[in-house]
């Protein structure tokens, strides 16, 4: 099965019920003093009921630009999006609607969750006020109905004594607790889907651990799906089912998370888990593989296949011709020459 | 991602920025006609004080009413009357005592008659005054009527005739006057330009002259304070302890005290003299040659007062800043090879903060633009030649009789150089910032 | 005698409050930590943020100055030492510091930075400077036109190469890295730390390098120390951590991290709680409050940094001291929550 498709491709409407969020030939452009740059190009994915998916890349990549989009939280005046590009949450284009619109679909229908935790909450306030905010404005719960619903949630997530840490300011709390807090408020209305952006990688690594854990449980327990936006490779082979990976503004591969750790048939892809050093397997002082180069500037994007410039397979078409995405055995791959996956097999 | 270093960037943004562009074109003329007034004399003290025309002129040579074309050309017409009667005044008192008068004296005399660079027609004072007395005839022609604007404002015939008379006796005005050089009408126009203000002075030169105070004052001590606040800031920002526990004790004592009294007192405290004095008797007159003249005539008491509030903005800002840069990896890289304190100030710390300095420098002048207003306005502040304030302060009585031009001048040309630094500092910050690279 | 030798280094900052500003409470950073680094050898310092190991790093070079303690260097003591006393020092051992952004004075050109530092320090004669600081640039592989150029006109690898740059510039022995790579990609960690092994070669460096990933610090160093709340935990060989590690903090750390592979999937190990303020640690153990095999005597006494076995210090009284009545002392390995 297809999961990240051509704009030409057509689904089958069994698989489309599921799908909740579908991003489709996505194209995020930003204007500036040099002219408009093309941050997101042509990004197409899709998200199904209660799926874990990974959006991995290296910084500048485009993947916060991406979901950033899928919220619309960039500023509108030097956003602009692509002509047929598509967010569909069940079915709607969410590029179409008002500001007014967005915000019923902020928070309510998708939540989002950002790296750190201390910004996200307002420190004058209370972390009780701060839940009850959320449910004062997304739903009809009176008061007595909505603290019990704050504390069920503060449970939910985790956090010892809710009772007492409803009074409680955020600075009062540490890194790990204030991310549960952040969580919870981001599940207040049992959103459809959750976006977290680099949710732990300001936290250590024993926190990282409590944090993952919690929302993989909460994932399972609510049927929430799950967008995680990541750089840690890690990360996505302990918690995910399926990974998109994005390289310089556009997808290069979609697969399910076993088959690109085993098999990664973009040569990106295969580059990076390459580049990672791998724990206890007694690889000390061994040189680690290295992607040449360096990631082509916004502003001076190649027009063939981005990748090219730093790929160990390059052949003279792929500085003529942009791949396109097309199924390799199982996943999308954005290249002409995908990694072969039986001679490559780690 | 572009070439050139982080100065050559900056200017190239700077370039760029059309607001920056045009403002600081419009500072530039300001500075240029500041510095010719400093260093030129195009514009004196002096010349701040002359009569250059009737009272309350308006500018552009804007028509007016028939009453006030008829007392101005009697204004002109008086100021050659004046002379011709001290002529034969001093004609008299040369016979009684005997003596032939000198009447190429007489006449030279009469030929110092200057009103900016009119000079009484180049004849004999005998033919002025059948000049004159021509003159009278035809205004006595016009005092006929009672009121010379309702009676032009009725129109009709009467209208014609007033309209008549009044050109003539505007003629005959000028007659009395010598024929000016292109070059000389020139200067005249500009003079008026603005027209005069209650007392005949030029209205242009004096805006211009303050031209002078108000960039001094700006200058100065914007220098003065964002030096000493930046040295203060630095060193409280960078060693800290104790430094810096003294340096935040001065600044919020000296912010606790209201800026306008402070002002105030300092001022008045020059104003007395006491200070000259002080200073003269140790120095045996010394000081009083080296500023030319008392504290109370020179732009210094304004100078002193300023700088010893201003200083403490800039002193806030660096230390914050000082502090942050302090932590930066690349001082403590500097520290872990050995530099000593003072290079690592010079070096790598001055450099991170210069862009604040420059904008607050022009934070600063603006500043000590306007509170130089708001003083000459109370009459605190600038007392000598003109500036904006004083300008202001005299306009007060000419607004209650509807005359704006001088209150104009000086607004506009305020308006002008402060709005020219805001949008300049402004862009300043975005350009210089090196977030923002 | 080791070559760095670090006896008991304790650094506490005073806490400021009140209105009179008086010292209310002291941070205890680093609480006492001894070590030793052997010539030419990769000593790595892990632990989590607010444990002290950047602290510890900081005050070896007396960035920071140590509240007490030694550090000896080559057998000289440097703690106490002058400004000036301290120069023959600074040329000795170098610094590597972790942001990539703010470790370079924006103001400066590559080729200025490295200028003042060589013309500082005198390290190669005048004439020779330009040619010093094209060697240096070649051997951080960094291309010659690089010397022109302004720190904002790098990406964050190129900057870090500086940064070795600089710190290579004094002809260093001893080299601190705090978390040389943990700001950057993955794939540009990869290349740094390719890089690092590779002067480590070259010049024979001794490096202590600090993170808080344990798989670079796995892949790049010899041993490591094991830091918790300003302590050392535990001192073992990379190579037998996985198989040796005794410390429960140190297998804590070790099970909570991410698996290479999706497939060898298990579910994380909580570390239960969070970690204690230093301002106020725990009196006995550090690691007491979150520990699972902790007795009444952790609750009282800090456990010594002991030997046990070949190369493998532990500080923890049930490891190095089990009580007869328990049988197995380390935590069973395959308890999962």
């Amino acid at each position: 099965m297809s999961t990240v498709t051509d704009k030409s491709a057509t689904q089958p409407a069994g698989e489309q019920a599921d799908v909740v969020l579908s991003v489709r030939n996505l194209f995020t452009s930003f204007r500036t003093d040099q002219g408009e740059v093309n941050a997101v190009s042509n990004v197409s994915f899709d998200l199904k009921r209660g799926e874990f998916v990974g959006l991995v890349g290296e910084s500048g990549c485009g993947k916060s630009v991406t979901s950033k989009s899928i919220m619309r939280l960039l500023p509108e005046f030097v956003t602009v999006y692509g002509a047929e590009s598509q967010i569909l949450l069940t079915g709607e284009n969410l590029l179409r609607y008002s500001e007014r619109q967005m915000r019923d679909v902020r928070g309510n229908r998708i939540a989002m969750i950002f790296q750190e935790p201390m910004t996200a909450l307002n420190p004058v306030f209370t972390i009780g006020w701060q839940l009850d905010e959320a449910l004062k404005y997304h739903t009809n719960l009176n008061r007595r109905q909505r603290r019990d619903r704050v504390i069920e949630l503060l449970d939910m997530v985790e956090i010892p004594n809710p009772d007492r840490r409803y009074d409680e300011y955020p600075h009062q709390l540490s890194g790990g607790m204030r991310q549960r807090v952040v969580i919870a408020m981001a599940l207040a209305c049992e959103p459809e889907i959750l976006i977290a952006d680099e949710p732990t990688t300001a936290l250590d690594v024993t926190i990282q651990a409590q944090i993952l854990k919690l929302m993989k449980d909460l994932q399972e327990r609510t049927g929430t799906a799950i967008l995680l936006i990541t750089h840690d490779l890690g990360v996505v082979a302990q918690t995910c089912e399926r990974v998109v990976v994005m390289y310089a503004g556009q997808v290069v591969e979609s697969a399910s998370v076993t088959d690109l750790f085993h098999d990664p048939a973009h040569p990106y892809s295969k580059a990076l888990l390459e580049s990672i050093p791998r724990s206890g397997q007694k690889q000390k002082g061994r040189r680690l593989a290295t992607i040449p180069g360096i990631v082509p500037s916004l502003f001076d994007m190649p027009p063939a296949c981005r990748f090219a410039e730093r790929c160990p397979l390059r052949q003279d078409k792929c500085d003529q011709v942009l791949p396109e995405i097309t199924d390799h055995a199982g996943r999308s791959v954005r290249c002409h020459f995908p990694v072969n996956q039986n001679s490559e097999r780690r | 991602m572009s070439e050139g270093s982080t100065e050559s960037r900056s200017l190239r943004k700077f370039l760029r920025h059309k607001p920056a562009m045009i403002s600081s074109v419009v500072i530039a003329v300001y500075l240029v006609v500041a510095a010719a007034v400093i260093l030129g004399d195009l514009v004196t003290v002096a010349d701040c004080d002359r009569r250059y025309g009737p009272r309350t002129t308006p500018g552009f040579g804007a028509t007016q009413e028939a009453e006030k074309r008829l007392q101005d050309i009697v204004w002109y017409a008086e100021q050659i009357e004046q002379k011709l009667e001290l002529r034969e005044k001093l004609r008299r008192r040369s016979m009684a005592r005997g003596e032939v008068p000198a009447d190429a004296d007489i006449e030279q005399e009469l030929r110092g008659l200057r009103i900016g660079n009119l000079r009484p027609a180049d004849v004999s004072a005998d033919e002025l005054q059948d000049r004159l007395d021509g003159l009278w005839d035809t205004v006595a022609g016009l005092d006929e009527f009672d009121d010379l604007n309702e009676a032009s404002a009725a129109g009709g015939e009467q209208a014609a005739t007033i309209s008549r008379l009044l050109q003539t006796a505007h003629r005959q005005m000028q007659s009395l006057y010598a024929d000016q050089s292109f070059g000389e009408s020139f200067r005249r126009d500009l003079h008026l330009l603005f027209g005069t203000d209650v007392a005949g002075r030029s209205v242009f030169l004096r805006s211009i002259y303050s031209i002078r105070v108000a960039v001094l004052v700006g200058v100065v001590t914007g220098l003065i304070s964002v030096t000493i606040g930046s040295l203060l800031g630095l060193a409280a920002g960078y060693f800290g302890g104790w430094v810096d526990g003294l340096v935040t004790w001065l600044y919020s004592t000296f912010a606790s005290i209201p800026n306008i009294v402070l002002l105030m007192v300092l001022a008045y405290m020059f104003r007395g003299g006491e200070v000259d004095r002080w200073l003269n008797d140790r120095t045996g007159d010394g000081f009083r040659s080296l500023i030319g003249g008392s504290l109370d005539e020179t732009l210094i008491p304004v100078f002193v007062a300023f700088s010893a509030t201003f200083w403490i903005g800039p002193c806030r800002v660096i230390r914050g800043e000082t502090l942050k840069l302090r932590e930066m990896e690349y001082v403590q890289a500097a520290q872990v090879m050995g530099y000593s304190r003072l290079r690592i100030l010079l070096r790598h710390v001055l450099p991170n903060i210069s862009h604040l300095l420059l904008i607050n420098f022009s934070l600063l002048f603006i500043g000590a633009i306007k509170s130089e207003v708001i003083l000459s306005f109370l009459g605190i502040g600038v007392k000598n030649g003109a500036s904006w304030g004083l300008m202001i302060d005299a306009a007060r009585d000419e607004v209650l009789v509807g005359f704006f031009w001088q209150i104009g001048a000086a607004t506009a040309l305020m308006f002008g150089l402060v709005l020219a630094f805001n949008i300049l500092s402004d862009a300043l910050q975005d350009i210089l910032d090196p977030k923002h690279v | 005698m080791a070559f760095i030798e670090v006896d008991n280094l304790v650094k506490h900052f005073p806490v400021h409050g009140g209105v009179l500003n008086r010292v209310v409470a002291h941070v205890q950073a680093v609480n006492g930590v001894s070590l030793q680094i052997e010539k030419g050898e990769t000593l790595g310092i892990i632990g989590e943020s607010g444990c002290g190991k950047s602290t510890l790093g900081k005050a070896m070079i007396r960035l920071i100055e140590p509240t007490s303690g030694t550090v000896r260097y080559d057998g000289k003591m440097t703690t106490g030492l002058s400004h000036s006393a301290l120069m023959p020092f600074r040329r000795r051992m170098q610094f590597i510091f972790q942001d990539p952004y703010s470790s370079l004075n924006p103001r400066m050109t590559a080729a200025q930075m490295l200028a003042e530092v060589i013309r500082f320090h005198d390290i190669v004669p005048k004439s020779g400077t330009d040619a010093y600081i094209e060697e240096l640039l070649d051997t951080v592989r960094l291309r010659k036109d690089a010397k022109n150029r302004y720190p904002h006109e790098f990406s964050g690898g190129q900057r870090q190469r500086l940064n070795i740059a600089r710190a290579l510039a004094v002809k260093p022995e001893f080299i601190i890295a705090d978390e040389p790579v943990s700001a950057l990609d993955v794939s540009v960690q990869a290349q740094i730390l390719n890089l690092l092994m590779d002067l480590r070669e070259q010049f024979g460096l001794t490096i202590m390098f600090i993170s808080h990933d344990l798989k670079v610090v796995e892949h790049f160093c010899d041993r490591m120390v094991v830091m918790y709340l300003g302590t050392v935990v535990e001192r073992i060989s990379c190579d037998d951590v996985y198989t040796n590690a005794k410390h429960p903090y140190t297998q804590a750390l070790l099970r909570s991290n991410p698996v290479n592979d999706p497939s060898e999937r298990h579910e994380l190990y909580i570390l239960e709680g969070e970690v204690p303020s230093p301002r106020n640690p725990p009196t006995g153990c550090p690691f007491v409050t979150r520990c699972e095999i902790a007795e009444p005597r952790c609750q009282t006494d800090r456990p010594p940094l002991e030997p046990l076995g070949d190369d493998q210090h532990v500080a923890c009284w049930p490891v190095t001291h089990p009580e007869p009545a328990v049988q197995s002392a380390a935590p069973d390995t395959t308890d999962c929550v």
